[in-house]
């Protein structure tokens, strides 16, 4: 009977735990590289999200303002020239009047949430159109690397 | 005599090998539970944002807020409405403001894992009254 003996020489094992612990370590830290850019962008993504919800809130705060003066300037206008010089007089901060329109805009970062309103004459029941409502980014900065 | 030594010198070596792989076991695990859990968070981010944004859309648009909601299948706990998902919670909370011109309806939906907001979106909607010229 031809039986093989199969020889640990001494080290072997110590070698054999250094190649599997540093390819487990190299595992791991792949692993964790990936879960972790993952997480970032996740969370930076959500970041965005939640900030463009806040600005489209914030927009619809800023018509119930600009709303609360249309009423008043409704009270006892005549025609729309003078509702509109009312309305021109009395313009929330940040907005501007140009012709019918009124705009006004809400800053994030580089991008700007742009927004335009038409103010409808005072015969109707309608007070306001909106007119944009839009997220415009400006363009990438300088040190931008595709 | 020698063949003893030079077993004994294998054991002992094995005996330390064992010892530093269950050390660097130890501690690979726990890096690697970290890199799972980052994952499941970044997930259940995705998710909430996604499902989060369609619900906001849908209060936005909706006359009927509520309905809105138990067609999603939250379930109202006092002020609060919720939706378990797998791995992450959904809360609606509502807040309206009335003003002479109008209604300022706001809505909050929150995305939460356990103890964490992952996300919140507000969603508000003015609607104006009709006040007579």
């Amino acid at each position: 009977m031809n039986k093989r003996k199969i020889a640990l020489g001494p080290g072997a094992a110590s070698l054999i735990l250094i190649i599997v612990v540093l390819a487990l370590c190299m595992m791991c830290m792949l692993n964790q590289i990936s879960a972790r850019s993952d997480y970032n962008l996740c969370s930076r993504s959500a970041e965005m999200v939640q900030r463009v919800y806040e600005l489209n809130a914030q927009s619809e705060q800023k018509l119930a303002e600009l709303d609360a003066v249309l009423v008043e300037a409704r009270k006892d206008a005549g025609n729309m020239d003078a509702y509109l010089k009312k309305v021109s007089a009395s313009l929330p901060k940040g907005m501007t009047m140009e012709e019918d329109k009124v705009q006004w805009t809400e800053p994030l970062d580089n991008r700007n949430l742009e927004c335009i309103v038409q103010l409808l004459p005072p015969e109707e029941k309608q007070r306001t159109k909106w007119i944009s409502h839009k997220l415009v980014v400006d363009e990438p900065e300088e040190d931008w690397e595709w | 005599m020698k063949e003893g030594g030079r077993a004994n010198a294998l054991l002992v070596e094995l005996l330390l090998v064992i010892f530093f792989f269950m050390i660097s076991a130890a501690i690979l695990v726990q890096v690697f539970a970290d890199a799972k859990l980052k994952s499941r968070t970044a997930a259940a981010t995705n998710s909430a944002m996604l499902e989060g944004q369609n619900i906001a859309e849908d209060l936005y648009g909706s006359d009927d807020p509520e309905a809105v909601l138990a067609e999603y299948g939250f379930t109202r706990e006092g002020d609060v409405w919720v939706l378990e998902k797998k791995g992450y919670a959904l809360r609606v909370t509502s807040k309206s403001e009335e003003t002479d011109s109008g209604t300022l309806r706001n809505y909050e939906v929150s995305g939460i894992e356990g103890e964490k907001t992952l996300i919140t979106l507000p969603s508000t909607r003015f609607i104006p009254k009709e006040v007579s010229p």
